[in-house]
């Protein structure tokens, strides 16, 4: 019998995991290695062998179900006995959305000579280990002071890749310790910086920063004092509103330590649920409640290792005399009513 | 201890029943495949498979940069050459084995149709743990790649060695302890049964007592008539452990009976030629060690009481130092090795001058070489009698 009717090939175009092939060449008695193979191509040479997979005839019909699923961007080429070869790619992903830099840390114009910390906020999870090749520090004169961010040999980063804290050298911020390093570099009050995030820093994806992104910042005086409950300054907001409650610092924050050590707990010791937000140069941190101020008193909870731009915590300021016995930190506890 | 499929599939090495047991490095865990007796293979063949990448990536459905060989084992009873794989799938990488017949023909395992077990081994480093970046010990390669490496994960050495010896695993790795250098012995059938001795050896060339740094390959071999872990570290001691004192929670100190000079330990191969028991010894970046059994049988341990005055590097006189046999020529850098059959090793080959990746296989004796790439005399017409 002699038959022309088209073979039907239903080739995976979109992630699908088979290869159907209907054929009248196909019978009950084929072998179906024989009828169907595919074959990876390279460079537009197809491999000696076959994929491997599993094969399910129920003639006229031929299935074949590779071991592992086809690799998106790869061309196979499929062979059915008695037809013209023909090729197939598996459409790649969408393209990866691209890491942008977010924000750079501290946001305040000028911060203290002894700042501690710098922190870069990224808009997806990054590779680590490449801020050696992407990250920069310059002074004014445009030289090259990368040397003080601290190389601790493994980078600081949130746990979910997305914000990277850059440590600047204690033992140039501290006084009466000494780096080990030849004497570089210093921040020196009045001059200004620019810390640089260079384009092509890979995400975890691989996608590259495809914009840099830098801040310069003044330098101002240290800030030694230690971090002082009394002097901050919290604005309650109005009872029955949304308005955030508000408090003042008088002075830049670490803003990594600001958004994670604050709550807000009601008259029973339970925390409320809403949103912050750090603004004025990280001085500010406000918090939205996501329900109505009930009239009752509230309380912020302050953890004790809250700590300004410079390390200075509640009662401790980083520099401090390592022979003054310090008490058990505690939180501090701000009581207001709305 | 049911069978699930591998993330990763790692060292290898075989039951005489033919029971596959996988290393799975990402979760600790070991998996046990039933591939069967089979049948004898009818001789003692070689099996080459050049480009054994790319024959891999091709079964597999992916092009040769997208897998990974991580290990190889030899089926004791039909010699079918099995290789552990990664394989590109997305951003990530899946498990597979793939099975090589003495024909060269390739076959990737379907694990989750093969009946399995699996066991997870106890005490494994967490997740988070990390090595400290070398970064500035060395003036090469550049700093990223040291930080880079100690990115890697301390789990992934908690399998790093496997035996099968009389129905139990021997799993050499580190632990979550301090004292990390760690040989478990795990009961197969799993049923739960495993016991971990901490082993302490003294390093010759580092010129200290080292608990941490695990066991790189070992046998278990009859060292004066009792059965003993031949242990080789990197960098490089030869390490004598009985079997007998690997007891639940011991302390072990191995007895150092040598060091091959430097480099870092592959895979040990126990096997014989003209009746001498040997084993063979592959090391990154040297060539490969026989080591005759005969030189351990009442061998001495070093101390710091009794080793010369070492200097770190091989350039040193008293390098090697012990009965660690001599390096022999080898053609190309030894991946993985196995010993296929009572003639040949099979091993996957970083070919010198290609950089081709190939299956190949070695005579045992007198030298596991190869004269494709050697030009002497004796490729000359009329060439002289062989020696």
């Amino acid at each position: 019998m002699t038959t022309t009717a088209p073979s039907r090939v239903n080739v995976p175009v979109t992630g699908a995991d088979r290869v159907v092939v209907e054929s009248d060449l196909i019978t009950p008695g084929s072998v179906p290695e024989h009828v169907l193979a595919i074959y990876v191509m390279h460079d537009g040479i197809q491999a000696d062998h076959p994929v491997q997979g599993r094969y399910v005839l129920r003639a006229p019909v031929v299935e074949f179900t590779p071991l592992y699923p086809f690799g998106t961007g790869q061309a196979y080429q499929i062979e059915i006995a008695g037809r013209p070869r023909r090729t197939f790619t598996l459409a790649r992903r969408a393209p990866q959305t691209q890491p942008r830099v977010m924000d750079i840390f501290p946001t305040a114009p000028r911060i203290p000579r002894n700042t501690l910390r710098l922190h870069v906020g990224f808009s997806a999870p990054m590779q680590r280990q490449r801020a050696r090749e992407f990250l920069r520090l310059f002074d004014d004169d445009g030289r090259d002071i990368t040397a003080i961010i601290v190389d601790l040999g493994q980078e600081l980063w949130s746990p979910d890749s997305t914000r990277l804290t850059v440590l600047l050298d204690p033992g140039r911020a501290k006084r009466g310790i000494h780096a080990t390093r030849e004497p570089g570099p210093v921040l020196t009050e009045d001059r200004t910086y620019n810390l640089v995030v260079g384009a092509g820093w890979p995400a975890a994806t691989g996608a590259p920063l495809t914009a840099g992104r830098s801040r310069t910042f003044e330098i101002g005086p240290a800030q030694r004092a230690p971090l002082d409950d009394h002097a901050w300054i919290l604005s309650a907001p109005a009872a029955s509103s949304r308005d955030p409650v508000l408090l003042d610092f008088g002075r830049t924050m670490d803003m990594a330590t600001l958004s994670n050590r604050i709550s807000v707990v009601d008259t029973d010791g339970h925390a409320i649920a809403g949103t912050v937000a750090i603004c004025h140069g990280e001085q500010r941190w406000s918090f939205k409640p996501t329900q109505r101020w009930a009239a009752l008193t509230h309380e912020l909870v302050v953890d004790a290792d809250l700590e300004d731009i410079a390390g200075n915590r509640v009662g401790e300021a980083l520099d401090h005399d390592v022979h003054q016995r310090r008490t058990q930190p505690e939180p501090v506890s701000l009581p207001f009513h709305p | 201890m049911s069978g699930r499929d591998p993330q990763y599939a790692g060292t290898m090495t075989f039951a005489p029943d033919g029971t596959l047991f996988v290393g799975d490095n990402t979760t600790g865990t070991i998996h046990a495949f039933d591939i069967g007796s089979g049948e004898a293979a009818s001789a003692s063949a070689a099996v080459e498979v050049d480009h054994i990448d790319h024959r891999v990536a091709e079964a597999l459905g992916v092009a040769a940069p997208d897998v990974t060989v991580n290990g190889m084992a030899v089926h004791p009873v039909t010699q079918a050459v099995y290789l552990s794989v990664s394989r590109r799938h997305d951003l990530g990488m899946v498990a597979a084995v793939v099975a090589v017949d003495g024909h060269g023909a390739l076959t990737a395992l379907d694990l989750s149709s093969i009946k399995s077990s699996s066991y997870q081994i106890q005490n494994l480093p967490d997740g988070q743990q990390q090595f400290r970046s070398r970064a500035g010990d060395w003036p090469v390669p550049a700093a990223h790649k040291y930080d880079a490496k100690a990115q890697l994960p301390m789990r992934a050495l908690s399998i790093v060695a496997m035996v099968f010896h009389a129905g139990e695993l021997f799993v050499s790795g580190i632990s979550n302890e301090e004292f990390s250098s760690t040989l478990r012995r795990v009961a197969y059938p799993f049923t739960g049964v495993e016991s971990e001795a901490r082993i302490r050896i003294y390093h010759t060339a580092h010129g200290r007592y080292e608990t941490r740094a695990p066991i790189r390959a070992m046998q278990i071999v009859t060292v004066d008539e009792q059965p003993t872990v031949v242990a080789a570290y990197t960098c490089s001691p030869l390490v004598l452990i009985p079997v007998a004192e690997l007891r639940d929670g011991a302390e072990v100190t191995g007895r150092t009976i040598g060091d091959m000079g430097n480099g870092q330990p592959l895979n040990m191969v126990a096997y014989s030629w003209q009746g001498q028991a040997c084993l063979f010894v592959t090391n990154a970046a040297r060539g490969p060690q026989v080591i005759p059994l005969a030189g351990l049988h009442g061998a001495t341990a070093y101390t710091p009481g009794n080793v010369p005055a070492l200097r770190l590097l091989d350039l040193s006189p008293e390098m090697p130092l012990g009965p660690v046999g001599k390096t022999v020529m080898f053609v190309g850098s030894a991946l993985y090795v196995a010993l296929l059959n009572e003639r040949f090793f099979v091993a996957v080959v970083r070919d010198a001058r290609s950089g081709d990746l190939n299956l190949e296989s070695l005579p045992t004796g007198p030298l596991p070489m190869k004269l494709d790439q050697i030009w002497s005399e004796f490729d000359f017409p009329d060439p002289p009698a062989q020696a």
